[in-house]
């Protein structure tokens, strides 16, 4: 039988708020880097040579990532707020986890493809 | 004290014979001074013999009279009529028996859940005056219900425990003399523990006695591993 379980409740509700505030740095930092750093209008080629550089890209990963984590792991938490059967469980952990992945890749893809 | 006239519109339900809740109004003979619970009696009385709740000691120290009052939650005992109309509903989250008053069987099961009792770590039970302070806020506790009801959680998941019952755990994990600290601990670190609290603090404005829950329950979290 698959078991997707976090055994430690504390570390999720910690990571979740880690997360949670990490994701507004990195937002600070977006906002401040593409409204205030570079020319306007903003233009394919600028993405482009932004994201050229490896430590620009690193952080949109990093950035894409804590997104995806803390956005699917506050939708477990509503989602089963409401102790729904552990069939019903497994099921959404599955599903989430899968859509989590799925957006990762297909993020990072777009990623990579915006820095080559 | 000169006397008014005061509006009172009253939750009424009798699973028995009704099928949906209605709110009967009364007018009651009261002054500035008297509460919510003395027109209820005052109703109970003088107008409708019918109408059910509870009430007990009358000063706010037994937690029997606990109910829905002008959109707060707070004891019956305590909260003032005010002028223009009163309106007063039963303990949410819980099943009606009639009228105000409620079935709190799954309230005291959680309650008995967390285990609410000194176990000693030694037959000497000698404790300090600085951890006897440390308790003072949790043991004011009078389990009312008010901050159970008001919980989002106990009314979505049934197996939380709610705001009282982590107060009292907080109690005794703040207990030097409690033998069952890892126990307890291990009663709410589960799923449906204490992390599933959404931090609303509607358990900190329900609660009369100004306790806190809330605080109470982000304590239980740290001492968790």
């Amino acid at each position: 039988m698959l078991r997707l379980h976090y055994h430690n409740e504390k570390l999720r509700w910690i990571f979740q708020r880690v997360t949670g505030l990490q994701l507004l740095l990195c937002a600070g930092i977006h906002i401040w880097v593409f409204f205030f750093i570079l020319e306007r209008p903003l233009s394919y080629e600028t993405i482009h040579a932004v994201l050229s550089h490896p430590v620009w890209l690193v952080f949109y990963s990093v950035f894409l990532f804590l997104g995806i984590y803390h956005g699917f792991s506050g939708l477990w938490t509503v989602l089963t707020d409401r102790n729904p059967s552990n069939t019903v469980k497994r099921t959404l952990k599955i599903i989430l986890i899968s859509l989590g992945a799925i957006f990762m890749v297909l993020g990072e893809w777009n990623l990579i493809m915006l820095s080559v | 004290m000169k006397e008014k006239i005061y509006k009172i519109a009253v939750f009424r339900f009798d699973p028995l014979k009704d099928t949906a809740h209605r709110f009967d109004h009364y007018t009651v003979p009261a002054s500035k001074a008297n509460t919510v619970l003395d027109a209820l009696i005052y109703i109970r009385d003088y107008i409708d013999g019918t109408l059910a709740f509870r009430a007990s000691c009358r000063q706010g120290r037994c937690g029997s009279c606990a109910m829905h009052i002008n959109g707060r939650y707070g004891l019956a005992c305590e909260v003032r009529l005010v002028p223009g109309q009163n309106r007063v509903r039963p303990l949410g989250q819980m099943p009606i028996i009639k009228d105000l008053m409620v079935d709190m069987e799954r309230f005291w099961e959680k309650y008995e859940a967390v285990k609410p009792y000194l176990v000693r770590k030694s037959n000497e039970a000698a404790q300090t005056y600085a951890n006897r302070r440390k308790i003072e806020k949790t043991v004011d506790c009078i389990l009312c219900g008010a901050c159970f009801s008001a919980c989002m959680m106990t009314g979505v998941n049934s197996g939380f425990h709610g705001p009282a019952a982590f107060v009292v755990m907080n109690r005794f994990l703040l207990d030097d003399r409690d033998a069952l600290r890892d126990q307890r601990l291990e009663i709410v670190k589960g799923e449906n523990g204490v992390f599933r609290c959404h931090s609303m603090y509607n358990c900190n404005e329900a609660c009369p006695k100004n306790i806190k829950p809330a605080e109470n329950i982000l304590e239980i979290k740290k001492n968790i591993d």
